[in-house]
């Protein structure tokens, strides 16, 4: 069976800084993949070779067996390939809906005719984009602040409405940038109900996260990066029995 | 005061807010660019200039073509006009400015001066060195007939004027805030990488702001044209200009904004012209800016930076 997403010997530099060396990664549909290291590791470099936004020096990135190495980020994205950031990204100047709003803009054909002209069809479209857009926002609990400008909303919330917005998009894999990061405990439990709760609903999820306990509690398999360099993978317990993940990454930690 | 200066004071007030649509109509597309990019195109003003001349050869060839038919030769001389600015616009971002967009700032700017140049003297070489005039029978009509409002006249072509301003304004009012394309607009001028990670074509919708900014200068020209009844190759500098000031005015990348400050030159223009004639309209003009500039220094309606931080 294709997996959903394979990467074969990703690799991306910065100058003379091998931020990735030869990833390779397969994520079936329905799996939760964290991928884990040291800071500076290149799990961020790697999510934006995913993304789209750096172009991988080699190596290929196959999605459900098409290779979309190179895309610009909007058709990685079309693709159904969705994103959320470590420092959040939100369109701080727009309504909470409208940040759910906008990740509708790719599934319905736009004519600017038919807005001229106002028709039918036009205005069925608006609705129907106004009505799934709220779907998305009870998913994640945020319907009751729909009018709020986003950026007054808590730190927890711009977080939910991030995953909002990137589920809006109906993608098939999901890249979640530490979504945990800077949450207390209860927090953090309410976002691991979320993540499980998404792939219930069929979306494959990739995972960068720093919070063992989360990580360890939700992924089926883990990708352990040193120095840009895959050390090991394989299912949680496996991966932290690694005498070299130990060395590398948990050396100083042994609270799990 | 006698009925005359009342009459003629509205007349006055009437020209003035007509002119400021003018305005309005072309800073409108200084400010959409520069809320979507944070450039200034200074190629704007030729792109009216250039809807001005397509309308006067498009209704040159419709009444050889099938007579002098004013509302349908006009109506088509104003699609026409649309066409060509927007394809202009369209071609002007493709070749002078996408590939500059990671320059450095000054990069597109200069490429912008270097363009508007350009189209000034292409249309200098190859349409006509001199003034060209509206064609009478049309213009005319428009000028000539007038309602009357109190004891002041207001002509049909400022009705017109102010007709198309309005509904344009609402028009574009309503796409920005409440369409799909709209909102992709908003979050391209907000975050063209997130824009463009949540799937939207971020270049065509640069592009589709270059083509609406420029079929809205394109009626502005025609607009302008059967006013004054001339046109010029230069015209478009100096509109260009004014308009420019305008959307500063009015705060740049500010859409109400840009209409404000529109209205307030246009104003300030007529009332200076009838206490002191009209060779003082650019002095108080830049006198207002400055003055606002000072106060404001983000213009009227412009975010203050402590919003932005």
């Amino acid at each position: 069976m294709t997996p959903l997403l394979e990467t074969r010997g990703l690799s991306k530099s910065f100058g003379g800084l091998k931020a990735v060396q030869n990833v390779d990664l397969r994520i079936d549909a329905n799996r939760i993949v964290s991928v884990i290291g040291p800071n500076g590791a290149g799990k961020t470099t790697f999510f934006n070779c995913l993304s789209g936004i750096y172009r991988p020096e080699s190596g290929a990135i196959l999605l459900d067996g098409h290779n979309i190495t190179g895309r610009k980020p909007h058709q990685v994205c079309r693709r159904g390939v969705a994103r959320t950031f470590q420092n959040i990204r939100l369109f701080p100047e727009m309504s909470v809906l409208e940040n759910v709003l906008v990740a509708q803009f790719q599934h319905r054909s736009m004519s600017p005719l038919r807005l001229l002209l106002h028709t039918r069809r036009f205005r069925e479209q608006e609705k129907t984009s106004r009505e799934e857009a709220y779907d998305f926002l009870e998913f994640v609990g945020l319907e009751k602040y729909a009018d709020r400008v986003s950026s007054s909303l808590a730190y927890g919330l711009q977080r939910r409405l991030e995953i909002a917005r990137a589920l809006a998009t109906k993608p098939r894999l999901l890249l979640l940038d530490e979504p945990a990061a800077g949450m207390n405990p209860q927090e953090t439990i309410e976002m691991v109900q979320l993540i499980s709760r998404i792939r219930e609903r069929g979306l494959a999820i990739l995972l960068i996260e720093h919070h063992m306990k989360l990580v360890m509690t939700i992924s089926d398999d883990i990708l352990v990066l040193d120095h840009g360099v895959p050390i090991a993978s394989g299912a949680p317990k496996e991966v932290c029995q690694n005498p070299q993940v130990i060395k590398a990454y948990l050396g100083e930690e042994s609270d799990f | 005061m006698t009925a005359d200066s009342t009459s003629t004071l509205t007349e006055i007030l009437v020209g003035g807010i007509s002119r400021g649509a003018m305005y309005a109509l072309v800073a409108l597309g200084y400010t959409m660019v520069y809320g979507v990019l944070g450039m200034i195109n200074f190629a704007h003003g030729e792109i009216f200039m250039i809807g001005m001349f397509a309308c006067v050869y498009a209704i040159g060839a419709f009444s050889v073509a099938w007579g002098d038919h004013i509302m349908l030769n006009l109506t088509l001389g104003i699609m026409v006009a649309m066409i060509f600015s927007a394809a202009y616009g369209y071609a002007n971002e493709r070749i002078a400015y996408r590939r500059l967009r990671k320059a450095h700032v000054l990069a597109p700017l200069t490429s912008a001066i270097g363009i508007s140049t350009f189209l000034q003297y292409f249309i200098f070489l190859t349409v006509s060195k001199d003034t060209v005039n509206f064609p009478r029978y049309y213009s005319d009509y428009l000028t000539n007939h007038h309602i009357n409002l109190g004891s002041a006249e207001v002509t049909y072509l400022q009705l017109t004027i102010l007709g198309l301003t309005l509904v344009i304004m609402t028009g574009l009012f309503y796409l920005i805030n409440f369409t799909r394309l709209g909102i992709a607009l908003r979050a391209t001028a907000q975050d063209q990488l997130m824009a463009s990670l949540v799937g939207i074509p971020v270049n065509r919708i640069i592009a589709f702001t270059f083509i609406l900014g420029s079929a809205l200068a394109a009626i502005a020209g025609v607009m302008f044209s059967m006013y004054n009844n001339v046109l010029v190759f230069d015209a478009g500098y100096r509109v260009g200009l004014k308009a420019f000031t305008a959307a500063i005015l009015g705060g740049i990348g500010n859409i109400p904004g840009a209409v404000l400050g529109a209205m307030i030159l246009g104003l300030t223009e007529a009332l200076t012209t009838l206490n002191f004639g009209s060779q003082w309209d650019d002095p108080a003009t830049f006198a207002v800016l400055m003055l606002v500039l000072m106060l404001r220094p983000r213009g009227l309606l412009g975010e203050r930076v402590a919003d932005k931080v």
